[in-house]
């Protein structure tokens, strides 16, 4: 992996880097990457994937307010505005 | 159980018990928050199996009122509004959350060093790592400041840290303990996992832990607790045998010697032996760091600074602020698995990693599968080394990847596994570990039970003695 494809997945991941953080992680990026061409050796294009071990089927729960108040949860915001969360002006 | 039980339920004895715990902190530091004696009257039911029983919960499990921080500065001053499910249930038994244990950073690594939020040490030599994720609860239960705390294992985090603190540490059956306030990492591989020194204590902790949640979907019944829908352990006949995973398993010479003698035990206890093999094993490591990072890159998208956590100060515009936020919060390994996952994930790549991560996946169970038709459980090490150093005498981060060949298996193919203490070696705790057919746990109690008889679990020095008549 260069430096322009560790710049475009961190773009992807809205992960802001340093240059020297950048060069870093290139390289431990890579490693993991040439270590996973290991999956290549072995045959297993006749076998399904596996997603989940036992799930076969959706599963649903009836649909009910939780035990947590909003308020409980916009009180951990790190800033709001009453009911709001607050970011940075959009325009 | 014995003197455990009661221990928190008269003001004089929470006050007492609190001052034993800070002086086992000043060693280990274990804990990244305790709570106050005031807040550990028992709320469940004194009378009940755990009553006035304390416990620790690794800091990436929720526990209503108390900081929840995953060891990473993004979460460091976030409480939880709510309990998860396993931690409610304990409580109803009598049993008291006492604080939250340290582990590596969102539970993504095998020494706790990779906290953000502060270092842990071995209680059989300070200078040594705790092992991870779940260290912290490791490091607590072998000191004896708490029976039993509560871990996640997502490829080893629960196993890996009890091998190096010589206790026993259960990776349950995928889905039968609710991951209902976990906080999510790799979703489809991890599960609440218990750490003790007393394996029947153990046994009580699971059962009272698991058990169908309709907050988490992937939770089932138990067939032993009437759950029917999913397969039942094969019924083998009484005397099968137990597999022996042999060859070059690439152990330092410690771990190969207790290795050597656990086989020797098995024997000794009556036990017929199957030499077994799991090619698969060895494509284990890379297709569990695809899937895993793969999750946690989806996961971990939810820590935008935003909703809650840290927000970098003094960004102009929302992006920026998602951006500098996560740039801030996160340490390098988290950075490196978000990397590692988004990439892996991308358009054009998922053939050739994710997907193909899944088929080898496939291909695990079906080893196992097949091993599990002859033998009732498999006995393999944990890790190939003992509670290595702190810092440069250790092993690097990519070292100790390729190290969870023995532990991630289990977590792909969703099977239980317990590590249990064997001998000591140079000064230090080893472990092998069971894995058992899922829904197997009683077949791996039963062998930790007859493997007590050999091994009693060991005490490091300056153990604390709360609740030591119980072993």
């Amino acid at each position: 992996m260069d430096k322009s494809e560790l710049k475009t997945t961190a773009a992807l991941a809205r992960l802001s880097l340093g240059e020297g953080e950048a060069q870093k992680l290139t390289e431990m990026v890579d490693q993991m990457l040439s270590y996973f061409t290991k999956m290549r050796e072995i045959d297993v294009d006749h076998l399904a994937p596996t997603t989940h071990a036992f799930q076969d089927e959706n599963v649903v729960r009836p649909d009910e307010p939780g035990r947590n108040s909003p308020d409980e949860l916009l009180d951990r915001a790190p800033e709001r505005d009453e009911r709001f969360f607050t970011i940075p002006n959009v325009l | 159980m014995g003197k455990w039980n009661q221990v928190l339920t008269d003001p004089a004895g929470r006050r007492q018990y609190l001052k034993e715990v800070a002086a086992g902190e000043e060693k280990i530091h274990a804990f990244l928050s305790l709570r106050e004696a005031e807040a550990l009257a028992p709320a469940g039911d004194p009378r009940g199996s755990l009553g006035g029983m304390p416990f620790g919960v690794k800091d990436n499990i929720a526990v209503a009122g108390l900081p929840l921080t995953c060891g990473s500065k993004i979460l460091e001053q976030f409480t939880s509004p709510f309990s998860a499910t396993a931690v409610e249930k304990l409580i109803a038994a009598g049993a008291v959350p006492v604080g939250k244990t340290n582990l590596d950073e969102f539970g993504m690594g095998s020494s706790t060093d990779d906290s953000a939020l502060g270092q842990t040490s071995n209680p059989w030599d300070l200078t040594r790592v705790v092992g991870g994720s779940s260290g912290g609860s490791a490091a607590a239960v072998a000191l004896g400041q708490v029976p039993f705390a509560l871990g996640s294992d997502t490829g080893g985090s629960v196993r890996q840290p009890a091998a190096f603190c010589g206790v026993y540490g259960l990776k349950p059956t995928y889905g039968t303990v609710s991951r209902y306030g976990l906080v999510a990492y790799a979703s489809s591989l991890e599960v609440i996992g218990v750490l003790a020194r007393d394996v029947d204590l153990l046994e009580e902790v699971y059962k009272t832990m698991r058990g169908m949640d309709p907050r988490d979907n992937t939770s089932l019944a138990h067939p032993e607790d009437g759950g029917s829908a999913h397969p039942r352990v094969a019924d083998l006949e009484d005397g099968s045998p137990v597999g022996v995973l042999r060859g070059d398993l690439g152990l330092t010479p410690p771990v190969q010697a207790a290795y050597d003698e656990a086989v020797e035990t098995l024997k000794n206890l009556g036990y017929p032996v199957e030499e077994v093999e799991l090619p698969t094993l060895e494509y284990g490591v890379p297709a569990y760091y695809t899937i895993a990072t793969a999750e946690a890159s989806a996961n971990l998208a939810r820590y935008t600074g935003i909703r809650y956590g840290l927000r970098a100060p003094g960004t102009e515009d929302p992006d920026s602020l998602v951006q500098e936020s996560r740039h801030q919060g996160f340490g390098p390994e988290v950075k490196l698995r978000i990397l590692l996952g988004t990439y892996v994930l991308r358009s054009g790549f998922q053939d050739q990693y994710y997907i193909r991560a899944q088929r080898i996946r496939t291909a695990i169970r079906n080893d196992f599968a097949r091993v599990f038709q002859t033998t009732r459980a498999v006995m393999m090490p944990v890790f190939p080394t003992q509670a290595f150093p702190h810092g440069e005498g250790g092993l690097d981060p990519f070292q100790q990847k390729l190290a969870d060949r023995f532990t991630g298996a289990a977590n792909l193919a969703a099977l239980p596994a317990l590590s249990v203490p064997t001998a000591l070696k140079e000064g230090l705790p080893t472990a092998v570990q069971f894995m058992a057919p899922a829904f197997g746990e009683n077949r791996l109690f039963s062998l930790a039970r007859r493997f007590r008889e050999v091994y009693p679990v060991p005490s490091p020095p300056g153990a604390l003695d709360i609740g030591r008549e119980a072993n």
